[in-house]
């Protein structure tokens, strides 16, 4: 009998592994497992035998029985693996092939920069407003000290704007200075703008010229604000925006609405200050001018220049984003090529 | 201005490289734009040199072994050329110097190294006139004058160095020779040569001979006037000549040439009149009479005006004052007695007066910006030496000089406290002292406090922060540290125009769009491209409907007179938009031509709505558009775009600024296609709305225009596609929007979900169907979405079928069948009641 049990055991475990698909493994469990299956018969048959024999054959029987259950339910995991598996491979794909197209938005170059350079001073604590694109010739030159027929006029070439096309007081601003005076008007110290937007110039547009940009105007007023901290501020907000490695230049400059004034300069990052094309063999890249608010414009709008100081700047935008980004030709800004624009995403 | 260094150090020492003297004036205030090398090029390292020795070279016939001394030491060089001998001072240039290699096919610069030529090492190389750069002249080495000093600059010698200033307007003084060199000998501790004038008085007194009047001393400061007699005009010598033409000036003849080289010597211009010429033997400084004319020197015959200042003798006038003289009284080769102007004349006529007759002068420039009265008599004494010097005669005794008002020098008052609270460090008396007396200011130290006299050139200087940045910009303004900011921080107050501008931007991206930024000057001719005829403009003018009265005036504005550039750049940009819409679609234009899908664009600027004589209302507008097709679900797929996929952002803009109660109201624009375009109105009571039109709708809360753009306004924009664009006023939107968000619990009971087929007139909006339902079905309706739109064979003609999915659920229970069959059953009959629509079953 245990002879027979064993035959039985070995030729079940021969033929189940002989099995190579899952459908395979009911028929094969019926035959051996089954309620009429060959080991479950042996089973039936145990209480036929006498005693003695009965608990050996049976113990075998058992065994048999328990081995076989494992045997088959570790082949139909292996299966059943082997199924999923292929069942996947069937399904593979060529992940190279691209995604699938999505049409993606993304913001103009001018305004991806804006929002860094506001950033950088948001987080200095200045806030952020704006102020008319037209104004008058009062805030735009004459409250920033540069009185009609000031040879300083020459500096800001402007388009003049009105109702019938006759010059008056009216025109686009060529700055965004004009503000350092909305601002002050309007508020005491302390202050702490920046002030975004566009302004124009009647100049012949070329690679380097607009006659629309964008400028920050920015401008901090207290009682104990001094060129050093314009210094450290605006060093502060040039490595934010180039790289903490950035050499910072300031040299000394004219604008009529500060005194000192002041030019500030980036190390050229490609030359390392070397001297090359770009920065025109300087070793610099001028990015602001900036200074210390000039005491006639604090006085006129009634702050008092010997309690209050303060500093304004004034940048572009595009020139940033063209040393940023190596764009060689500001008139691509404003042409809006969606070739141009896309590579900003 | 053009500075030749070889002229500049007849005032001022150089002592530093060129390259550092510009360093330290760019630092200083004054940028060198270029630094021009006159004669070829930058001969750094390369010095005059003196030939000690010569030596044949033991392992080379055609080389020999030269041994030269340029002041530091001797050096030994290998020669290839036989045309030097001991004693000759020749151009040495040392390993590092830029020399032109004559060997290739092609001359090329190359940094010179040492190294050995057959077998000896030679320390530097002598250099031929084709090796500096010169000449193509390599006959051998340069023999160089015999005067050469020995350790000097090879450009000391030869050729020159030339630095373009820019100078800054504030700085009339540095449009002088001296003035650059009293700023480069206080920049590097040098002292300040001016000119000794002496002159030899002729037997005539100078008044015997002239009289000045001065008629308008408000813009005549002064005029001192000289005169030399029997002068023999002609050219004047190389060395002025040279020197004019490396500022940039034509060298005339000695007379004008002398007042030209004073003028860049000392910043004063001169004008020099043929004294015979002179009637009555009188200069009245006088406005121009209106309507006067003058022949000007260049031969035109200008009309002046009454705010213009002319140099008249006792009848005409013979010069515009400081912009031009006049061709009568011009000094010419027959030309035997000159009267010198030196004159100071008010900055405001002379520039009004110059740019209103178009000539611009190297005179102009400076009077322009100011110069000090004091500044004439030095200039004319000088100019009258060197007219005597150069053009022989004699010179009458004295100088006639008319100077009405003379102004009292400026005083400051500077603190070393005021120094300390601008730049945020201190500087000691002594040096503040030391800074400012080089520049010409005279200071007397008193205690803490600093009395300061400022030059009379230096006009800019008229406060404590002037001459605060006197001693910034002279110590280095990278001298000064650099600090972070401190004190009282303003009340923050946060800027919602921005943070919503930002909001919209981000979903516009969001869903797909592409921000653009035009120009905001455009012309009439393009913005009347947005309607299609005439009639059409003139129905949108004539405002009868409420709505697009509302849309014309405030978003997609049209037919309003624009606000006109007075000096435009071009006649297509003659004036500032009060419209979106042409930049839009002239961008989607430009951009289909090389793509075929997927120009989905957006803008968030200004329009600007003229208001009388006051600013233009600048309003913020929303625009965005659409092509036709965007790309499909699969590669290289495209699909065709509709009103809805805009639509669809429009929604998505409201609904992200917290607007929940807005409409789409069908509306007729000129610009729109006629059968779909919306106005975008916010509040609309829609049974309202169905009962009355229009009427029902309030101007104030339309807030944009969404719709195809019409063919024919399509044609003039060379579009040959559809086109879509949502236009809306972003200010409205602000004030409607909700930045806080209200939380609802989840629902806790299961709902019911219900499908319904609404079969009724093409004409009643779906916004109303839905409407309907939604007030129908009351509290227990949680969500009624549209999921089909059906016309065809089963539906009456003139009928459509919407289905909607309605969601019944309620927070407190679980919804029985017969309770949302009783609310359906209603819905059912106010369907049928309100809108006669009837379900399709």
């Amino acid at each position: 009998m245990i002879d027979r049990i064993t035959e039985l055991r070995e030729q079940a475990l021969a033929e189940l592994r002989a099995l190579g698909r899952v459908e395979e493994i009911e028929p094969w469990r019926i035959k051996y497992l089954g309620k009429k299956g060959a080991v479950t018969s042996i089973l039936r048959q145990l209480g036929a035998l006498p005693p003695d024999e009965r608990r050996a054959v049976g113990q075998v029987a058992n065994e048999t029985k328990t081995l076989l259950e494992a045997q088959l339910a570790q082949k139909e995991n292996e299966l059943k693996e082997a199924a999923r598996a292929q069942a996947m491979e069937r399904e593979r794909i060529d992940v190279t092939l691209p995604g699938r197209p999505l049409a993606l938005g993304q913001v103009h170059p001018t305004t991806r920069v804006l929002r860094e350079i506001l950033d950088a001073f948001v987080i200095m604590g200045f806030q952020i407003v704006e102020g008319p694109e037209v104004e008058w010739d009062y805030y735009n030159f004459e409250a920033l000290n540069i009185p009609k027929d000031h040879p300083a006029r020459d500096m800001w070439d402007t388009f003049y704007v009105s109702p019938d096309g006759r010059p008056g007081e009216m025109l686009l601003r060529t700055h965004t200075s004009p503000n350092q005076v909305r601002v002050m008007e309007k508020t005491r110290p302390p202050v702490r703008v920046v002030v975004p937007g566009k302004c124009y110039r009647y100049e012949a547009i070329d690679p380097s010229h607009e006659s629309m940009f964008y400028q920050v105007e920015g401008l901090a007023i207290g009682t104990n604000i001094t060129f050093a901290d314009m210094k450290g501020t605006l060093s502060a907000f040039a490595r934010m925006l180039f790289g903490g490695e950035r050499k910072v230049r300031f040299r000394c400059d004219y604008f009529p609405f500060v005194e000192p004034g002041v030019d500030m300069s980036i190390d050229c990052y490609v030359c390392k200050g070397a001297g090359c094309r770009l920065c025109g063999n300087t070793g610099w890249l001028e990015i602001m001018g900036a200074g210390m608010v000039h005491p006639k414009e604090l006085e006129r709008v009634g702050y008092d220049p010997a309690v209050y100081t303060g500093f304004a700047f004034g940048l572009g935008p595009e020139r940033i984003a063209m040393l940023k980004y190596g764009i060689d030709d500001i008139r691509l800004f404003y042409s809006n090529d969606l070739r141009f624009l896309q590579q900003f995403r | 201005m053009k500075v030749s260094l070889k002229w500049l150090k007849d005032y001022v020492d150089l002592v530093a490289p060129a390259q550092e003297i510009a360093r330290l004036l760019t630092s200083s205030g004054t940028e060198v734009g270029a630094i021009e090398y006159v004669g070829g090029r930058d001969w750094s390292d390369i010095y005059v040199g003196q030939i000690t020795n010569l030596a044949p070279h033991p392992n080379a016939d055609r080389l020999q072994l030269v041994t030269v001394d340029y002041g530091k030491k001797e050096l030994t060089v290998v020669a290839g050329a036989f045309n030097i001998k001991v004693g000759d001072r020749v151009p040495l240039a040392l390993p590092g110097a830029r020399v032109i290699d004559t060997h290739g096919p092609e001359p090329r610069e190359v940094v010179l190294k040492a190294s050995k030529l057959r077998g000896v090492m030679s320390e530097g190389m002598l250099c031929s006139a084709r090796e500096l750069g010169i000449s193509d002249d390599h006959g051998g080495i340069l023999v160089l004058d015999p005067e050469a000093r020995v350790g000097a600059g090879l450009g000391e010698v030869l050729g020159d160095i030339v630095f373009d200033l820019e100078v800054t307007p504030n700085r009339p003084d540095l449009l002088s020779m001296i003035g650059v060199a009293r700023e480069i000998a206080a920049l590097t501790g040098q002292e300040l040569r001016v000119p000794v004038v002496t002159l030899e008085d002729g037997p005539t007194a100078v008044k015997d001979l002239i009289d000045i009047e001065i008629a308008d001393p408000d813009l005549c400061h002064r005029y001192s006037a000289t005169v030399i007699e029997g002068v023999r005009v002609g050219p004047s010598p190389g060395w002025m000549q040279e020197r004019l033409i490396a500022a940039g000036m034509r060298p005339i003849n000695n007379i004008v040439d002398v007042t030209n080289y004073v003028m860049l010597e000392w910043g004063q211009p001169l004008h020099g009149f043929d004294y015979d010429k002179i009637g009555g033997k009188k200069i009245v400084v006088r406005r121009a009479r209106e309507g006067e004319e003058i022949e000007t020197l260049d031969g035109v015959v200008r009309k002046l005006t009454s705010d213009m200042l002319v140099i008249a003798d006792a009848r005409h006038p013979v010069a515009i004052a400081g912009v031009m003289g006049g061709a009568d009284s011009e000094v010419s080769d027959a030309t035997t007695n000159v009267l010198l102007e030196s004159a100071n004349f008010d900055r405001v006529v002379n520039r009004r007066a110059s740019r209103a007759l178009r000539l611009p002068s190297e005179a102009s420039r400076r009077f322009e910006k100011g110069l000090p009265e004091e500044l004439t008599m030095p200039a004319a004494l000088r100019a009258t030496q060197l007219i005597h010097q150069l053009a022989g005669g004699a010179v009458a005794r004295g100088v006639a000089d008319a100077y009405p008002v003379k102004p009292p020098p400026v005083e400051i008052k500077l603190t070393t406290r005021e120094v300390q609270r601008l730049l945020g460090v201190s500087y000691s008396v002594e040096e503040i002292e030391r800074i400012l007396k080089p520049l010409g200011f005279v200071t007397r130290a008193q205690g803490g406090d600093i009395d300061v006299v400022v030059p009379m050139h230096r006009g800019d200087v008229t406060l404590p922060a002037d001459l605060v940045e006197e001693v910034a910009r002279t110590v280095g303004y990278d001298a000064i540290p650099s600090t972070m900011l401190d004190g009282r921080l303003p009340v923050p107050s946060e800027n919602l125009e921005l943070r919503w501008q930002e909001v919209v931007r981000d979903v516009l991206v969001g869903c797909g769009f592409t921000e653009i930024i035009a120009y905001s000057l455009i012309s009439r001719e393009r913005m009347r491209k947005l309607v299609p005829s005439e009639e059409a403009g003139e129905k949108l003018l004539s405002l009868a409907d409420p709505i697009l009265t509302a849309i014309n005036t405030r978003i997609s504005v049209l037919g309003q007179q624009p606000l006109l550039v007075v000096n435009p750049l071009t006649s297509d940009m003659e004036c500032l938009r009060t419209t979106t819409l042409v930049s839009m679609l002239e961008t989607i234009g430009r951009n289909l031509r090389f793509m075929d899908k997927d120009v989905n664009l957006f803008e968030i600027c200004r329009v600007y709505l003229p208001r009388g004589e006051d600013l233009p209302e600048e309003r913020r507008i929303i625009t965005a558009g659409m092509g036709q097709y965007r790309s499909g679900g699969e590669w290289g797929e495209k699909r065709e775009v509709s009103f809805f996929d805009l639509k669809a952002a429009a929604e998505a803009i409201l609904q992200r600024m917290g607007i929940a109660t807005f409409s789409f109201v069908p509306v007729a624009h000129p610009t729109f296609h006629a059968g779909r375009t919306a106005a975008i109105v916010f509040g609309v009571d829609m049974p309202r709305l169905a009962r009355e039109g229009v009427r029902a709708i309030a101007p104030d809360k339309v807030v944009g225009i969404l719709g195809e753009i019409n063919p024919d306004v399509r044609a003039s924009f060379d579009l040959d596609e559809r086109v879509y664009v949502l236009a809306m006023d972003f200010d409205s939107l602000m004030q409607a929007a909700v930045w806080t968000r209200e939380y609802r619990p989840l629902p806790k009971f299961p709902p019911v979900e219900q499908d319904i087929a609404v079969v009724s007139s093409v004409d009643i909006p779906a916004e109303l169907v839905k409407a309907t339902i939604s007030r129908a079905g009351g509290e227990l309706v949680k969500s009624v979405d549209l999921f089909d739109v059906y016309q065809g064979p089963g539906i009456p003609e003139g009928k459509r079928s919407i289905a909607y999915h309605i969601v019944y659920q309620a927070p407190d229970r679980t919804l029985t069948d017969e309770e949302v069959s009783k609310v359906q059953k209603h819905i059912e009959d106010v369907l049928e009641k309100e809108l006669r629509a009837t379900l399709r079953r």
